[in-house]
């Protein structure tokens, strides 16, 4: 057997902080390129002799930040080829890169090309300078209009492009202008998410002091449901609750967080997955890094592991995981095949929860296969606390 | 030998240092070794260390060697310390003799000092003053001894000023209760009297007796009655605590100790009741004797319905050492099948279900505590209501009776004006107003139980800032201008939320728990709506909103561990929730009505 997995890299370096990010980066003034890159290498060797990878194949490879455009690309070439010498790898492997708009000139994109990267995902956010500057981004909607033009110039097939929805002083019709002029890009894939404030960033504490303000419930509502209808027409499918693909371009990485798939995570405040499929029943752990990064550096400089935190996961843990990731997904889950996968029958630990999920409309049963319907995909934590 | 008896109970304002003077006492005398040492000695159930209130009872006897070159028996008695345990309180006091009052010399006298004071007088015990926690840099021990004598009104000049905490002076204490509290004087060669003052149940010996012998002499192997039950037993086994069971021949006039005698329940050991020989019986039993009567009524159901059967074994074991405390199966519509169960006030409902959770690991949803109702029917028959759900239909009641009680309590002066105001609010009818002392007040008031169950006691020290005492006994039934309120959830009442309320509140009080039933009921995806009614009428209504949306919009890498967290975190949230219909209602919605009018 030879399971399939995935490659993450945090890039923590931006050049400055988005008001709503809450995500592991910092902006320092010069960048470590080559000194992160060795801690990365260092950290993959570390891996490699902790664990046997050998029945291990690598699907996807993903560069995350962060901004790693911002990453010199000779050092990029250098994790890829690592990881690609190390690990048995795909036919098809997907490798994607996040990219800010701002940073792409066409000879870099074909560089890019041919250190392997083969897929993008532009962080554009909106295509309209209100939005934008509401979000403190600092490219402009000219960056944002022509990114998938200039990617396709440099040859990129598979290309997706970042619509934030929520934003303050947005309404539904200036949402459904902005899904409209993403969908006239023609990217492949569109990651459309509702802009979320998490407390310690700058926006929150700019929300909580009334600065600015977010449209209410009601009105949240009405942008999503113009957004939805909008990439929907313009025929890209929601795959996943914030996920919309033409057909054959769903994200192969993304998609491995939402089906059990291991991830092998490396950099600082990176988040790993790996299962022990040697158990009857399986069970697997999740680590995250150190998110510090000069701890990281530290630590991997002493050729020592970079593991913050270990947690362990039974194969109820697992399930329950499995159940509320694989029901964000439109094609949600199949019970038999979670029941051999975990080692537990779902539909007997479930049965309460899914006969309740169905009475309240949140879930359609096709035999095995358990979907959400559209009401599921809207009140989906409602859905998953169902499962406790 | 009586002469050389001292049978006491320490009373203090809360944290003045009752339980550590205790456990010094303990140590000073060598009842408690150093390997046994620790806290709070006396409050054996978690729940009383960590309350800090003592719910049971608890004698220990101390020898102690004085002055005089005489050895003395000290009976040092714990009482119950809280309004729901008022008559149980005042049987352990009529144990004792004398006090000793606790102040702590940083803080002088405060509000509990003078309430305490006040039930320890009321109980004629002798008091004797200590002053505590001289070791604290405020201490002022000038001014507590000047607070004592003007507020409390009792000499202090002779009150031994010392450090519980580090031991300083403690023997003082110990010459204090030998040389101010008096004897106990009894008739050793009279026919048996004795009190029973507590009682609980040992899974080995069966019901164990607290006892305070006044008159005669009890030896194991006497034939013995219990006046109230009437009941005969055979002496078993006889001592006391040091702080150990300690097996005795005898217990006689004057003496406290522990009597085993064969009895099966706690019930047939009734607190309060007297013993006496079968043979040569007391002429009149020790006055004051009330029967267990709980005085308020809830529901109590498993959140799981599969655990009914584990609560009802619960229940069974917790009553075995509890005999206020009783229980009948019951059937709600909208939370299944439970038990109605009685207690002695919140305080004891509170602890029992505490311990039903924490000993018996179960998951409850408790209803609003209720009184007992007396139906008068038109076809001219009664009916005692403890559930409101099963009040009859309008139209076949002629009238509802509620019980009363009459409240007494005793308070500085500047105060009065206050509780007369509480009580009024409360329905209340004025008996009188005695001055016992120049600054202390007595107000006497009749009122309904219903009035004082839910938060009187909480209001009557709010008001008082705490100075106020209360103590209470049942005045029987009266006719009231009562009404049932039903609330209603999505249009279906929930009749476990019903309550029964007076005419001229019904108005406020659905409104005020429609309100509060909004703030506790969580959102959910559809909308909820509350109303309260009369019969068929609507008189207030609110609507819990339904979320528009509840969706986490990224779940990757990291997001993953949190959001399994949160769904397990639910869990426990969902472990005091219970689904009626659609609609998941939180523990705190059944008893919201605790909880109007703050």
């Amino acid at each position: 057997m030879t399971a399939p997995i995935g490659v993450y890299i945090h890039y923590p370096f931006c050049s400055a902080r988005c008001p709503y990010c809450d995500f592991t980066s910092t902006a320092p003034k010069s960048l470590p390129h080559k000194a992160y890159a060795d801690a990365v290498l260092t950290e993959i060797t570390l891996r490699l002799a902790a664990q046997d990878w050998s029945n291990r194949r690598v699907e996807s490879i993903y560069f995350g930040g962060g901004t790693p455009s911002l990453w010199d690309l000779k050092e990029i070439a250098r994790m890829i080829e690592k990881i690609t010498r190390s690990f048995p790898l795909n036919s098809k492997v997907e490798v994607t890169m996040e990219i800010n708009p701002d940073q792409l000139e066409t000879s870099t994109l074909k560089q890019l090309g041919s250190i392997g990267v083969n897929r993008i995902s532009f962080g554009t956010q909106s295509f309209q300078q209100r939005y934008l500057h509401a979000l403190g981004r600092r490219h402009d909607e000219s960056d944002s209009r022509h990114a998938v033009e200039k990617a396709r110039c440099a040859g990129f097939t598979n290309i997706s492009v970042d619509l934030m929805y929520g934003i303050p002083s947005q309404d539904p019709k200036g949402a459904e202008g902005d899904a409209l002029l993403a969908a006239a890009m023609e990217p492949d894939h569109i990651s459309a998410y509702c802009l979320t404030l998490h407390s310690g960033t700058a926006m929150h504490r700019a929300l909580e002091l009334g600065t600015i303000t977010l449209p209410d419930e009601d009105e949240s509502l009405e942008i999503e449901e113009a957004v939805m209808s909008a990439l929907e027409a313009a025929g890209f499918n929601r795959y996943e609750i914030s996920s919309f693909a033409r057909e054959g371009k769903e994200g192969v990485h993304n998609r491995g967080y939402w089906t059990g798939r291991e991830c092998l995570s490396l950099g600082a405040g990176a988040h790993g997955f790996r299962l022990n499929y040697e158990t009857s029943e399986m069970s697997g752990l999740r680590y995250s890094n150190v998110p510090n990064v000069d701890q990281y550096l530290e630590s991997t400089g002493r050729n020592e592991d970079p593991t913050e935190r270990i947690e362990q996961l039974g194969a109820r843990e697992l399930l329950l995981e499995r159940m509320f990731l694989g029901l964000r997904l439109e094609r949600g889950v199949d019970l038999g095949e979670l029941k051999a996968w975990s080692g537990i029958d779902p539909a007997i630990v479930y049965a309460g929860a899914l006969e309740r999920m169905e009475r309240e409309g949140l879930i359609a049963r096709h035999g095995w296969v358990v979907q959400p319907t559209k009401l599921g995909l809207r009140f989906n934590d409602t859905l998953s606390a169902l499962l406790c | 030998m009586q002469s050389r008896i001292r049978n006491f109970a320490i009373v203090a304002h809360i944290d003045h240092g009752k339980s550590t003077l205790a456990d010094r006492l303990l140590e000073l005398t060598g009842t408690v070794t150093g390997r046994e040492r620790q806290d709070q000695f006396l409050d054996q159930m978690d729940l009383e260390r960590e309350r800090g209130i003592t719910i049971k009872a608890n004698a220990v006897r101390m020898t102690h060697k004085a002055a005089d070159g005489e050895e003395y028996l000290l009976n040092l008695i714990d009482t119950p310390g809280h309004v729901d345990f008022a008559y149980e309180v005042s049987r352990s006091l009529a144990a004792c003799e004398g006090a000793l009052l606790v102040v702590d010399a940083s803080q002088g006298v405060e509000a509990q000092t003078l309430a305490n004071a006040y039930l320890a007088a009321d109980a004629n015990l002798e008091l004797v003053p200590v002053i505590n926690k001289i070791d604290l840099p405020a201490a002022d021990v000038d001014m507590a001894r000047r607070e004592i004598e003007e507020v409390v009104g009792l000499d202090a000049s002779k009150a031994p000023a010392v450090s519980a905490k580090s031991g300083a002076n403690v023997e003082e204490v110990l010459d204090a209760i030998v040389k101010q509290l008096p004897a106990p004087v009894g008739d050793r060669d009279a026919p048996l009297r004795a009190l029973i003052f507590d009682s609980w149940f040992d899974s080995y010996r069966g019901v164990v007796c607290l006892v305070r012998v006044f008159d005669g002499e009890l030896k194991k192997g006497d034939a013995i009655r219990l006046w109230a039950t009437k009941k005969t037993y055979e002496v078993q086994d006889i001592g006391w605590q040091s702080p150990h069971f300690k097996q005795a021949g005898s217990l006689s006039a004057g003496e406290v100790g522990l009597l085993i005698a064969g009895i099966k329940e706690v019930a047939d050991a009734k607190v309060g009741d007297t013993i006496t020989h079968e043979a040569r019986p007391c002429e009149a039993p020790y006055p004051g004797f009330r029967e267990p009567q709980p005085m308020v009524f809830s529901g109590i159901y498993p959140v799981d319905s599969a655990a009914y059967v584990d609560l009802r074994e619960a229940l069974e074991k917790l009553a075995l050492n509890d005999s206020s405390f009783v229980y009948e199966p019951e059937v709600s519509q909208a939370l299944g099948f439970g038990f109605r169960c009685g207690f002695l006030g919140l305080l004891h409902m509170e602890i029992v279900q505490e311990r039903l959770e924490r000993e018996f690991g179960l998951d409850l949803i408790t209803t609003a505590p209720s009184v007992v109702y007396r139906v008068n029917r038109s076809d001219g028959t009664t009916l005692d209501i403890d559930n409101p759900a099963n009040l009859p239909p309008v139209q076949e009641i002629d009238s509802i009776e509620e019980p009363y009680i009459d409240a007494h309590v005793h308070v500085p002066q500047e105060y009065v004006g206050a509780i007369i105001k509480l009580c009024e609010d409360r329905r209340g009818m004025q008996l009188g107003i005695s001055y016992p002392s120049v600054r202390h007040v007595q107000v006497d008031y009749r009122l309904p139980l219903s009035e004082v169950v839910l938060d009187f006691y909480d209001k009557l020290k709010s008001v008082s800032r705490g100075y106020a005492s209360l103590d209470y006994e049942p005045s029987g039934y009266q006719i009231g201008s009562l009404i049932r309120l039903d609330l209603l959830v999505n249009g279906e009442p929930v009749d476990a939320l019903s309550l029964i309320v007076h005419k001229d509140r019904a108005f406020q009080r659905g409104r005020d728990l429609c309100v509060r039933m909004k703030e506790v009921i969580p959102r959910q995806m559809y909308e909820v709506i509350i109303q309260a009614a009369i019969g068929t009428r609507v008189i207030a209504r609110t609507t819990v909103k339904a979320f528009r949306k509840n969706v986490t919009a990224k779940c990757y890498g990291g997001d993953i561990s949190r959001k399994r967290k949160l769904i397990e975190r639910q869990k426990e949230g969902k472990r005091r929730m219970k689904q009626v219909g659609n609609v998941e209602i939180p523990q705190e919605a059944f008893l919201a009505v605790l909880k109007i009018g703050d």
